[in-house]
């Protein structure tokens, strides 16, 4: 196994059982390209091909996941655009439908036996941000990808531009940061605090997560579409 | 993963430099956001509302009168880089309180050298108390209410600059971002009851 320290340099002979060695995040890539378990020895590049995932998308985004500080971004506008939806579509479906329900089951089992009014102001909280996500990307799921998608068959449609999306594109990670601040520095929870560090272990990797989802809208989506908006209106 | 995320406020008022700017820097691998000040609002406040970890500025739009107390003008803590954008021939008095100096003849990799040598130190401002101070926790109570900065420089008589500084250190000092996490830093700490709040 490769020791953390040494940047991995992801290629398409890169066996995929050590890079999930390398970096356990990497699992929920593979979930969201859906790529399945039991690949044995296979590399990269085996692995996309009988999954029919475009490799450089895969290469490009697991390279980000590991070691963002050896990634060239600007190399991001030329990657798939199909693979991109899918991978960002998986990625909502996952947020919405499993990671933000168990973190609310979680949240609530850890705010059991707290005070009453700590748990009135968290859980509105979080419930305020669940809606706020859900919001977010019901958004890009109904009137982002879908303009996307028509650009993709050169269908240009009026009322709606990529640089809508920019300016209407914000940050998702913040108030999960600061729920991760409160339980870690300002609210003393009762019971059990081996779940409270289960829960806080969540928090963390999601924040990640949506941080580096945002990211990847940002850094490869936004300059893909500019490129075929341009290639549109010159046409 | 997440300690080189830089949140890169660019303040210039030649819309064609900017631009440029934006676009040599966008594709960084270690920037999260860069954003362009309009000339709506005062630079201090839009630079509050942006907290960001590194401030591009021309050195005309921060003021060449103020040789020290540049920050403070700014209202920006020692945290955070200060880069001046030079095209034009400024005394070095001015230029020494910047930790960068980037010229209208850079090139895309000198700017990328520069940001990126600014992003490997992470500056952290140890000198202050972290607890919040009386005047900090009334300031709070009037926020979690839901007044508008204007209601609360209002209500405590002070100027809504005063607000926006005590507002910003609110947050620097918890570490707490969003209005509705300092709602629950307020009820968990007792400054406010639940029932005072619009939840």
């Amino acid at each position: 196994m490769l020791a953390r320290s040494v940047a991995l340099s992801i290629n398409a002979d890169t066996k995929l059982s050590d890079l999930i060695d390398y970096d356990c995040h990497l699992l929920l890539v593979l979930n969201r390209f859906n790529i399945p378990l039991g690949f044995g020895d296979k590399t990269v590049h085996e692995v996309c091909t009988a999954n029919h995932v475009d490799m450089d998308c895969f290469i490009s985004i697991a390279q980000y996941l590991t070691n963002p500080d050896i990634v060239d971004t600007a190399t991001f506008a030329r990657l798939n655009p199909v693979s991109i939806l899918t991978y960002l579509r998986n990625s909502h479906d996952y947020f919405l439908k499993r990671r933000l329900p168990d973190l609310r089951e979680k949240l609530e089992d850890i705010l059991k036996n707290a005070e009453e009014n700590h748990k009135v102001s968290i859980l509105k909280f979080f419930n305020d941000y669940s809606d706020e996500v859900h919001e977010h990307m019901a958004y890009e799921n109904n009137t982002v990808f879908p303009y996307i998608e028509k650009l993709l068959k050169g269908k240009r449609s009026d009322g709606f531009s990529i640089n809508e999306f920019v300016s209407n594109h914000s940050d998702i990670d913040e108030k999960i940061t600061d729920l991760k601040h409160l339980i870690v520095k300002y609210v003393a929870l009762p019971g059990d605090e081996y779940k409270i560090t289960n829960f806080l272990f969540d928090l963390f990797l999601s924040e990640e997560d949506l941080y580096t989802h945002c990211f990847i809208e940002n850094k490869a989506l936004v300059p893909i579409m500019r490129k075929i908006e341009k290639q549109l209106n010159k046409a | 993963m997440q300690t080189n995320r830089q949140r890169i406020v660019i303040a210039e008022s030649s819309q064609m430099l900017r631009k440029g700017l934006v676009q040599s820097i966008n594709q960084l691998p270690y920037v999260d956001k860069v954003v362009e000040l309009d000339d709506k609002q005062p630079i201090p406040e839009q630079l509050a509302d942006y907290r960001p970890t590194i401030v591009i500025i021309n050195p005309l739009l921060a003021g060449t009168g103020i040789t020290a107390g540049l920050r403070e003008f700014l209202n920006l803590d020692n945290s955070v880089h200060l880069v001046a954008l030079v095209y034009t021939l400024f005394d070095q008095q001015y230029l020494q309180l910047y930790d960068a100096v980037i010229t209208i003849n850079d090139t895309q990799a000198d700017i990328a050298n520069k940001l990126k040598s600014l992003s490997n130190i992470k500056k952290i401002d140890t000198t202050e108390n972290e607890e919040l101070s009386d005047r900090e926790k009334e300031i709070l109570v009037t926020l979690v209410k839901g007044l508008s900065n204007k209601e609360i420089a209002d209500y405590h008589n002070i100027s809504i600059h005063t607000v926006i500084t005590h507002r910003r250190n609110i947050t620097r000092k918890l570490n707490i971002h969003s209005p509705s996490g300092l709602t629950v830093y307020a009820i968990v700490n007792n400054l406010v009851d639940l029932n005072d709040i619009k939840l």
